[in-house]
């Protein structure tokens, strides 16, 4: 069951990539990235009513810059459309996965937004270096 | 090229807003997390429009049901966190980024192809590739190198 919520979850990020996308190309992408955090929202409400959870002191329980991590989102959602609109889905989807690579890499390394630092494994550069070989040849072939 | 960097720090985003939510999440609860995590990219998308000063779309009611989808991506993103917070606990996170990365990539060029680019041979062989990269670091995360680890 797992598993097959595990492939449900990659179809519908990719066709989130495809929807947030067409968005942006009709409306404008600011526009578009106000819109998908506003249904999100929405959504999200709906899912804290029907499960009954409450937001009674939650928005002073953690440090302030916890509160933050919706700024960093904007950039993945403007990111994605101004990807998607020039290059499509898969690529736009392969080049996500050698960002995230990266920003693990960079993230473990220097122990960057409160992370354990984990000594760098020259090794992972690798792996990197195959992803992006990969999103280089579905962009040229 | 513009595109391709912005492709990349999209995934880069990915990986920072997942360990500040993670962080709220673990005192405040994942939906809650989620919840402040929109309010707060709302915010800014709101300031964001502000001053780009784009010009207010022309809007219509969908008339065909392929011309809806475009509105839905909001509420793809909440199941897509939902679904992660059910599984999450339930299984091996190797099992389940692998899982995930390769059912995005078959989708996205799926997805494509139904759209009318044709499925190349370098988009299989160089997804191939990146789920090759994947797996081996993955892989790595999973046995550190011996020695060097705190």
């Amino acid at each position: 069951m797992t598993v097959f919520f595990s492939i449900f979850s990659g179809v519908l990020i990719a066709v989130m990539i495809l929807f947030n996308g067409q968005l942006g190309v009709a409306w404008g992408n600011y526009h578009a990235t106000v819109f998908v955090h506003l249904s999100g929202l929405f959504v999200i409400t709906l899912v804290l009513l029907f499960k009954r959870i409450s937001l009674k002191n939650t928005l002073r329980a953690a440090p302030w810059q916890s509160y933050l991590g919706g700024f960093i989102g904007i950039l993945g959602v403007v990111g994605n459309n101004l990807s998607f609109a020039a290059l499509g889905v898969s690529i736009t989807l392969a080049l996500g996965l050698l960002g995230q690579t990266a920003a693990a890499l960079l993230v473990d390394s220097f122990g960057l937004l409160g992370a354990k630092k984990i000594p760098f494994d020259g090794r992972r550069l690798v792996g990197a270096a195959l992803i992006a070989a990969g999103a280089v040849a579905m962009m040229l072939f | 090229m513009v595109a391709i960097v912005f492709g990349v720090l999209a995934g880069a985003s990915i990986v920072g807003g997942r360990m500040v939510n993670a962080r709220l999440s673990s005192t405040i609860g994942p939906y809650c997390g989620t919840f402040y995590n929109y309010v707060t990219g709302l915010s800014l998308s709101l300031v964001l429009l502000f001053l780009s000063g784009e010009a207010f779309p022309a809007l219509s009611l969908p008339q065909t049901f392929g011309e809806s989808g475009m509105y839905l991506g909001g509420l793809l993103g909440v199941i897509v966190v939902v679904i992660a917070n059910i599984i999450t606990p339930r299984m091996s996170a190797f099992l389940m980024t692998i899982i995930i990365f390769v059912s995005q990539l078959v989708s996205g060029i799926t997805i494509d192809a139904l759209g009318g680019t044709p499925v190349s041979i370098g988009k299989i062989v160089g997804a191939g590739l990146v789920l090759i990269g994947v797996l081996y670091n993955q892989s790595l995360e999973r046995r550190p190198k011996k020695g060097k680890a705190a």
